[in-house]
């Protein structure tokens, strides 16, 4: 069975590499909502910072050179795109012997590629860069889809691809309502905020195609949290994390976690906010319980059907001191 | 052309004195030639592309912490006839016989001290003896499964063992990588040339590794054990483990119950039978080595000598890796096999000897002057280079504890064409074949052939601003 150690860094990478593209993401399409949104109405850096984990106090005001210097390039920042891909390439480096070889050798260019650019990146390579990031990590999904095993070390792979998919496309639908002014319902600023916001979860295209033109809130989150049919849907998640669990040994426990994160049917607007809050937390508890459970539990020792052998000691032979062998 | 201005002032593996290739050499001299300066460039240019794709690196330690550097390596390759390495390959397996011999010895009967072949006072301050291994008998009595031996040569061709490294040798993958490198780099030279493969080595470590299972286990778990990512070779224990598809572990993973071994998988513990590990013995047990460990295994020891996992190398092994013993290994060959050694030692002198250690002291300048315990190049003097208050340090460090230093004559190593700034001059080498000993025994073809870049100098680890060459051992031509 996979190494607790090892799941660990397969989940983790699983994380690292949504967590990737996910910020990518939603920066290529926070960035457009601000080219459609005149002057003031167009949202700041700081609610995109905050959510990919920067401390309020620090994300206020924030400077789109700083909001580039810490948000996207800082190689140590846990939270940072490039720190993502960074964690990615160790977990990778690690765990290289279960996944197919291709996957280092989009990953790893990528990291690096990612990690020569300066902060004085100008906005148009900055944006190609992202949008290779988007694309490197879709192909290494892709790599994975068509020639991993599916064995436990997949199941921890997309669970941590899953649960770190529905947390960004929370806090994202989270900055996205949030800025919605009241008097802007219905406005066509709130049209660009909700096209946006489906871009940057890689929902546009689903979207049209299942309700047409007009976007609205109703709609968009129907897509975004109901849909069982759509695969960045946190329905969709929770029912593949689901399927991963049931083949996994001690489950139980993980599985409880990980059904609380269940919204109920309908969602009114008003009360968006904190419903989007308490799934947060539930899934960070969910990942948590399933931390707890496959990476760092007390075991107990297995039946062995041999006897322990004992053919390579030999007896000391009379005459020889007696060593406290095991002392050293 | 491109190899006339080219002159050694050493043997040169490639340009022989009279500045012709030598016969190996001479179809690779010739297509390096046709290539064309520019043409060479653009190689290098790819091959260091490679590396840093492939993410090839190993860490270095300065001021500033832990720094993953790439793998540095020269495209001109090194060339060796398959006759040449014919000799090579016996005298490495006959020197580790000796050597596997010697430390089982120590270990059981210390037949070797009482014969008088080996001195007692030096057994007793020796710094990897472990009075833990005493009376252990692991499988087919090897200790040292893998060794890396350090080759080079002297001014006048003949190849010359410097070193044994048993503990826990590193830079098989170097060997390995250089080659699919050159491979990618150089396809037209492999598809003309017979060059004899190197890449049969993960396989033959795999099944060296499952052969060494405690008796009566069918289907072996193997492990490879890496004190962690912070560690110079961390890229290579990722890499073998990879190649062979062992796990790669970390102390942590592993827990002892019992005195049997197992690893921490999601489904509960799981035994494991084989420790390939690449932890030094000191880190390896906080229970019977170093109580500071962190990232060893507590109770490993026990259930080694329970004869319930197989350690490799076994713990002890290193006691024949020490420069001082070293300087027995003819004797010791002789003694074990009554055979001469194929292979001759570098002249060394035992400083804890007095009238040595006075001839040494009082030239100091030509000789180089060795920690009898150290790796990686860390702590060598080499005379003719140091300055006026290194060689007083070193003086003073050889009175102070005389039996942990050894002197050498300065081996003015061979060189070989490599591709310089200002284009393609001599540069001093030496070359570290791995060799596997179980049941049977195995010599890599080639090794990995360690460059010191820097003009002049001598010292080729890669912690020390060395780079290496891919080795290609021809078929066909002859000998020197």
């Amino acid at each position: 069975m996979l190494l607790c150690g090892q799941a660990e860094n397969v989940f983790w990478l699983g994380r690292s590499l949504e967590r990737a593209e996910d910020l990518a993401r939603a920066i290529l399409a926070y960035e457009e909502i601000r080219l459609d949104l005149p002057g003031q109405r167009a949202p700041g850096w700081q609610r995109l910072a905050a959510c990919a984990g920067v401390a309020p106090a620090e994300a206020e005001g924030m400077e789109p050179a700083t909001f580039v210097a810490r948000v996207i390039l800082d190689r140590h920042s846990p939270f940072s795109l490039l720190g993502a891909l960074h964690a990615a390439r160790e977990n990778l480096r690690r765990a290289r012997s279960l996944f197919p070889a291709e996957c280092w050798h989009t990953l790893n260019p990528l990291y690096l590629r990612l990690g020569g650019l300066g902060g004085d990146v100008p906005p148009a390579d900055l944006r190609a860069n992202l949008e290779r990031v988007v694309a490197a990590c879709r192909e290494l999904g892709g790599h994975i889809a068509t020639g991993m095993l599916r064995d436990e070390g997949y199941a921890f792979f997309r669970m941590g691809v899953l649960l770190e998919r529905s947390d960004m496309m929370l806090r994202v639908v989270t900055i996205v309502a949030d800025t919605l002014i009241p008097g802007d319902q219905g406005m066509p600023f709130e049209n660009v905020r909700w096209i946006g916001l489906l871009k940057s979860v890689g929902a546009y295209g689903t979207y049209r195609h299942r309700y047409h033109a007009a976007t609205d809130f109703g709609s968009a989150l129907q897509l975004l949290l109901f849909e069982p049919k759509f695969p960045r849907s946190l329905t969709y998640a929770l029912d593949e994390v689901r399927d991963h669990l049931a083949v996994l040994p001690r489950h139980e426990d993980p599985r409880s976690a990980l059904d609380a994160c269940r919204p109920a049917c309908t969602v009114e607007r008003a009360a968006f906010g904190g419903l989007a809050n308490q799934l947060l937390e539930r899934l960070a508890h969910a990942s948590s319980v399933l931390e707890e459970t496959y990476f760092s539990v007390a075991l107990p020792v297995p039946e062995r059907s041999s006897a322990p052998h004992a053919h390579v000691k030999r007896p000391a032979a009379a005459g020889e001191p007696a060593l406290d062998l095991l002392r050293g | 052309m491109l190899w006339n201005a080219y002159k050694s002032e050493t043997f040169d593996e490639l340009v022989s004195r009279d500045g012709l290739p030598r016969p190996a050499a001479k179809p690779i001299s010739d297509y390096i030639e046709a290539l064309g300066a520019d043409q060479l460039r653009d190689r290098q240019r790819a091959a260091t592309a490679e590396i840093r794709a492939e993410g090839i690196t190993f860490v270095v330690s300065d001021q500033h912490g832990n720094l993953d550097r790439e793998w540095p390596f020269d495209v001109i390759p090194r060339v060796m006839s398959a006759g040449e390495w014919a000799r090579i390959d016996r005298g490495l397996q006959q020197r580790l016989a000796g050597l596997n011999a010697f430390i089982g010895d120590l270990y059981g009967d210390q037949r070797v001290v009482k014969d008088g072949v080996f001195p007692r006072e030096v057994l007793a301050t020796s710094r990897f003896f472990l009075p833990s291994c005493v009376d252990m008998r692991p499988k087919f009595g090897v200790w040292a499964h893998i060794c890396g031996s350090d080759l080079v040569r002297d001014a006048d061709g003949v190849v010359f063992v410097l070193e044994d490294n048993l503990r826990v040798p590193s830079g098989v993958s170097y060997m390995l990588e250089n080659r699919s490198i050159s491979k990618r780099v150089f396809p037209e030279l492999f598809m003309d040339q017979r060059i004899e493969p190197v890449d049969g080595y993960s396989s033959r470590l795999y099944a060296l590794l499952v052969s060494l299972a405690p008796d009566g286990v069918l289907q072996p778990k193997v492990v490879l054990l890496t004190p962690g990512v912070g560690n110079s070779a961390y890229f290579e224990h990722c890499y073998l483990a990879q190649q062979m598809g062992v796990e790669l572990v970390e102390g942590s993973d592993l827990v002892v119950r019992d005195d049997r071994v197992y690893m921490r998988t999601i489904g509960g513990l799981e035994a494991v039978d084989v420790i390939y590990r690449r932890i030094g013995d000191d880190f390896l047990d906080p229970d019977a080595f170093n109580p500071a460990s962190v990232i060893g295994c507590r109770g490993l020891i026990r259930a080694w000598r329970a004869g319930n996992v197989a350690l490799v190398n076994a713990p002890g092994a290193g006691v024949a890796d020490d420069k001082l013993v070293y300087s027995y290994v003819p004797d010791l060959i002789r003694y074990y096999l009554g055979e001469d050694a194929i292979l001759p030692n570098v002249p060394t002198f035992r400083l804890f000897d007095e009238r040595q250690r006075r001839h040494v002291l009082a030239d100091l300048r030509s000789f180089v002057v060795k920690p009898a315990n150290e790796s990686g190049g860390y702590g060598v003097v080499v005379g003719s280079k140091a300055s006026a208050a290194e060689l007083e340090e070193c003086r003073a460090a050889v009175e102070a504890d005389p039996r942990n230093f050894i002197a050498q004559p300065i081996v003015q190593l061979s060189t070989a064409p490599t591709l310089c700034e200002g284009g393609i001059e001599p540069r001093h080498l030496d070359l570290r074949p791995f060799i596997l000993s179980g049941l049977q025994s195995y010599v890599t073809r080639g090794g990995l052939t360690r460059v010191a870049l820097r003009k002049g100098s001598l010292v080729v680890n890669s912690s020390q601003g060395g780079g290496s060459k891919d080795t290609f051992i021809v078929d066909g031509t002859g000998g020197l």
